[in-house]
């Protein structure tokens, strides 16, 4: 019983009935393994007539257009879209500055719903999934899936891994990157705590590979707004360090340096034309992913 | 500085509120393991120097609380240079301290004021009290505090006042002025005793070059109301046995403004003869007549009493009065005028119908009889018209009778020229009418001719002979033709000299109904006869005037029977007998080895009765010298500590402003 209640610890059946009735299209084509309902860079034999090409020997003469034969004396093939599924990826940052909790659960938790009901919601569709969990380096990786399984997995190996202490979401992004190919959705959930450079880095390397990459920033409220008057020792939860202060001193100066941060990090996001979602531990993660993917739909497209 | 006493141990336990809110602060420290740890310290290392200012000046605030907080329970002082040291505390005992204020006397709030001087002066006191003269209560410098307010509380009022310059010269002979810092008097400083800044200047010039010395008023009221008995006279026709004698009590309202209806009461032996009611506009004067009747001869004790006001010490006036025997005239009338119409008919008509037969013994003599005459009983001899040739037996008689303490009252012939040349006066015979100068009256037997209604002008002279070689204080009637009487005093008694016989054919006074009060004067001062006997108030040895014998005890015996032995003071005719400074008013009977040789009544200091303060104008000159006039609510500047007060709200103050501060510097980051 308890075993199970672990299994299951992430799955939120609301969130993911929620995510999964608004569904997920990437904006762009994309390479899978199987057909699916998402479009294809490549042509093949299917329901949507593409074109004609020139017939050349080896091509299956099933595909002759015996109509333009006879009436042009010419040979030629008729083409049509492929359709595949996609492969998403859904990276979990696992680094201790993802164990951070105020009065809102741990922002690893709340990724790992959001995770959990991503992966769900994916392979509900009809998709697959390959997730892995990071921190420094990859921690744990499941191979691409397309059936609950892979939503259980995740979920254990979520509550099950262990927190490692830093974080490299820029050297991670370029790993996979090489490891993925080409066309593929790449969900990186994390509070992007590091070197912001090696992680856009990264994403660029991701974008290189012609893949969509969406950042679901995880961010506790008491990060974006240091609401906290009293005396306060920090504990740096990625190293050594130690700050005693005034809360109330502190604060402003505090949220004004994280502000230029989140700015800075959204913009740069923006000219990539990558999605950052902010998603503040205070809030029900499956409404912010739904909301996004809804916003999505209407402005860009991305409706299944 | 000093802190050391009981409240700053009280204000140490302030020390410990800090130490308490770090315990409590650093108990309610979160620890927080933080994520976003990179923004954190680049906050923190950005605005690490505006923090350390703003904790700083937090801490400041802090600290000024702290600081306001232990001043408020230690109340320490500041000892000014100068001010520490050696006080001399004078407190004036005089009558005028018992005027009433809301909460008690002057005295009390004096000795209120002294005890909180001592309380707060820094340094050694010694006490004194002033009212007749310095007294000391402590007379050495002594530290300890509570010896110093216990004689306080034991100070009781004095009688009598020495005055201002009399302060400085005592304070200045005291052998404590020499390691004196500072001399401190608390008293009312009344505008009658201290209104000549100048003579308080050089009294105080011989305390140094400015030399501290501090007046605190206790009363700074500036017209404190009180309504006084400053004297009781008789008129001068003086007391007569059987005869209504008149007196006058003179009143004064020291108040501003009008007073109400007032009582006074008169006694007389006791016996309340009259209770006059009267009103007073503000600052009046008045005299208040009455009349009483004296049935026997001897001592009688008249007192005036007013009801209650702000000073009760000056609402009873007492007086002794001495009334005669019967009184012995012997009038010596030559042959000539001894006929159907003497010449002293009209005196002896005008002596009886105003004293009783059983009052008056009057005989007439020829010059050759009054030459053998036993005149020891006899208390006024009358001449009319005779010659006192120097050597004749006459003059010689007159001038044995004069010199023994006799009276006599000759009245000259108008006609004849240098006949007061016994007495080494000169008379000048004037014909023809005058009458007596309207213009000089004043201090005259002729002044009662002042009062309204009398006309001096109605007193005529058909011959006179006016009188040289006098001195101005002997004048005693002047006509319009010059001076036509005089008193000169002879050995132990008196010789007045008339330049007219009073007859019709001199003059018009036998049938002036004025003649009979103008007798009784010449009589009365001739005689010298001291009636009433009372004093104003003593100062330092006031002196009893009798004649003092070195070899005889002397003592003072009050209503009550209570005996207080004199002492004789002075060589030969300077011997004189002091009263006691701290004698309380009342009536006295002065005894002579246990014989009554005079009655007398003591009274308050009139001057003491006038409760105005002197105004700091007045005393500039003085100022110049080193005086410090002031009064209670100034006395913090004067008094070597000085509480921490206004420090305490400026603290505070500060210790706002630099929150305020530190906040708007915080909003401003």
């Amino acid at each position: 019983m308890t075993e199970t209640r672990q299994l299951l610890k992430y799955l939120n059946p609301d969130a993911i009935a929620r995510i999964a009735a608004v569904g997920f299209k990437p904006l762009d084509r994309v390479e899978g393994g199987l057909v699916g309902n998402h479009r294809s860079p490549f042509h093949g034999f299917a329901i949507e007539f593409a074109g004609h090409r020139q017939y050349v020997p080896g091509d299956d003469l099933r595909h002759l257009d015996w109509k333009v034969f006879f009436k042009s004396g010419r040979y030629y093939t008729k083409q049509y879209e492929l359709e595949t599924n996609f492969l998403a990826h859904i990276l979990v940052d696992v680094s201790s500055s993802m164990t951070f909790a105020h009065r809102h659960g741990r922002k690893l938790d709340y990724a790992a719903f959001m995770a959990v009901a991503l992966a769900s919601a994916v392979t509900a569709q009809g998709d697959q999934v390959a997730s892995a969990l990071f921190a420094d380096d990859i921690v744990t990786s499941f191979p691409p899936g397309g059936s609950e399984e892979v939503a259980i997995n995740l979920s254990r190996a979520l509550a099950e891994t262990p927190v490692k202490d830093s974080t490299a979401v820029g050297r991670i992004l370029t790993q996979l990157a090489e490891r993925i190919g080409r066309r593929k959705v790449v969900f990186v959930i994390s509070d992007f705590f590091g070197d912001v450079n090696a992680t856009f880095d990264g994403i660029k390397r991701l974008l290189y590979g012609r893949n969509e990459v969406i950042l679901l920033h995880v961010l506790d409220p008491l990060e974006l707004d240091f609401d906290y008057p009293g005396r306060v020792e920090l504990v740096e939860l990625e190293g050594p360090g130690r700050l005693r202060l005034e809360g109330r001193n502190i604060r402003e100066s505090y949220n004004a340096a994280f502000g230029k941060y989140l700015d800075d990090f959204e913009t740069r996001s923006r000219k990539l034309n990558v999605d950052c979602i902010r998603c503040v531990t205070s809030a029900n993660f499956g409404v912010t992913i739904a909301k996004y993917l809804n916003t999505r739909a209407l402005t860009r497209g991305g409706r299944p | 500085m000093n802190v050391l006493n009981l409240g700053a141990l009280w204000g140490l336990l302030f020390l410990a509120v800090p130490i308490l809110l770090l315990f409590l602060l650093s108990r309610k420290t979160l620890v927080l393991p933080w994520a976003a740890y990179e923004w954190m310290r680049e906050s923190v290392i950005n605005h690490r120097r505006q923090f350390e200012i703003t904790d700083l000046l937090k801490l400041f605030s802090k600290l000024l609380l702290l600081l306001a907080l232990t001043l408020f329970s230690a109340r320490p002082f500041l000892t000014t240079r100068g001010q520490g040291g050696n006080l001399i505390l004078v407190v004036d005992v005089s009558p005028s301290m018992n005027a009433r204020l809301e909460n008690g006397t002057r005295l009390d709030q004096a000795k209120r004021i002294a005890a909180d001087v001592v309380e707060r002066h820094d340094g050694a006191v010694a006490l004194f009290t002033y009212g007749a003269k310095l007294d000391p209560v402590i007379g050495s410098f002594t530290t300890d505090k509570g010896v110093v307010k216990a004689e306080l509380a034991r100070v009781r009022g004095g009688a009598g006042y020495d005055g201002a310059t009399r302060l400085i010269e005592q304070v200045r002979a005291s052998p404590l002025f020499r390691t004196a810092s500072r001399v401190m008097v608390l008293g009312d400083f009344q505008a009658c005793w201290y209104g000549e800044g100048g003579g308080i200047a050089k009294a105080l010039e011989t305390l140094g070059a400015r030399f501290p010395m501090v007046w605190v008023q206790v009363d700074p009221r500036s017209a404190p109301d009180n309504v006084a008995v400053t004297d009781v006279a008789i008129t001068p026709e003086g007391a007569f046995l059987g005869r209504p004698t008149f007196f006058e009590g003179a009143l004064r309202n020291g108040l501003s403004v009008a007073t109400g209806d007032r009582v006074l009461t008169v006694s007389v032996d006791g016996h309340i003869q009259q209770r006059p009611v009267f009103r007073l506009e503000g600052g009046e004067s008045r005299r208040l007549p009455f009349s009483t009747t004296f049935r026997t001869p001897g001592w009688h004790t008249v007192k005036l009493e007013l009801d209650n006001d702000t000073l009760p010490a000056d609402n009873v006036h007492y007086a002794a009065v001495n009334v005669p025997p019967a009184l012995n005239v012997v009038a010596v009338v030559p042959a000539s005028q001894r006929g159907a119409y003497p010449a002293d008919l009209y005196v002896k008509t005008a002596l009886g119908s105003v004293l009783p037969e059983a009052s008056l013994n009057y005989r007439s003599v020829s010059p050759l009889e009054f030459e053998s005459l036993h005149l020891d009983s006899i208390q006024v001899v009358m001449l009319f018209g005779l010659a006192l040739t120097p050597g004749s037996r006459l003059s010689k008689q007159v001038e044995s009778y004069v010199r023994q303490g006799g009276g006599v009252l000759a009245f000259l012939s108008a006609a004849q020229a240098d006949e007061a040349i016994a007495v080494g006066l000169r008379s000048t015979p004037v014909s023809g009418p005058s009458t007596l100068d309207p213009r000089r009256l004043e201090g005259t037997w002729g002044n009662f001719l002042l009062a309204p209604g009398l006309k001096a002008e109605s007193m005529r002279f058909k011959k006179v002979a006016t009188l040289a070689g006098l001195a101005p204080d002997e004048v005693r009637l002047v006509s319009t033709a010059g001076p036509v009487a005089a008193v000169r005093t002879n050995g132990q008694g008196r010789i007045a000299v008339v330049g007219f016989v009073p007859v019709p054919a001199q003059t018009s006074l036998p049938f002036n109904p004025n003649f009979v009060q103008l007798l009784l004067r010449m009589v009365w001062e001739t005689r010298n006869w001291t009636t009433l006997v009372h004093d104003h108030g003593m100062s330092s040895g006031q002196v009893v005037t009798v004649d003092v014998k070195s070899d005889r005890a002397y003592a003072l015996l009050d209503e009550q029977g209570v005996s207080r032995s004199l002492t004789v003071q002075g060589n030969g005719s300077e011997r004189r007998l002091s009263l006691p400074l701290d004698l309380p008013p009342g009536l006295y009977s002065l005894r002579e080895d246990g014989v009554e040789r005079t009655q007398f009544g003591h009274n308050p200091d009139p001057g003491d009765s006038v409760l105005e303060p002197v105004t700091s104008k007045t005393l500039e000159p003085a100022k110049e010298k080193g005086l410090i006039y002031t009064d209670a609510n100034s006395l913090d500047k004067l008094v070597s500590r000085r509480d921490f007060g206004w420090l305490m709200i400026g603290l505070l103050l500060a210790a706002l402003l630099l929150e305020v501060y530190a906040h708007f510097l915080r909003k401003r980051r």
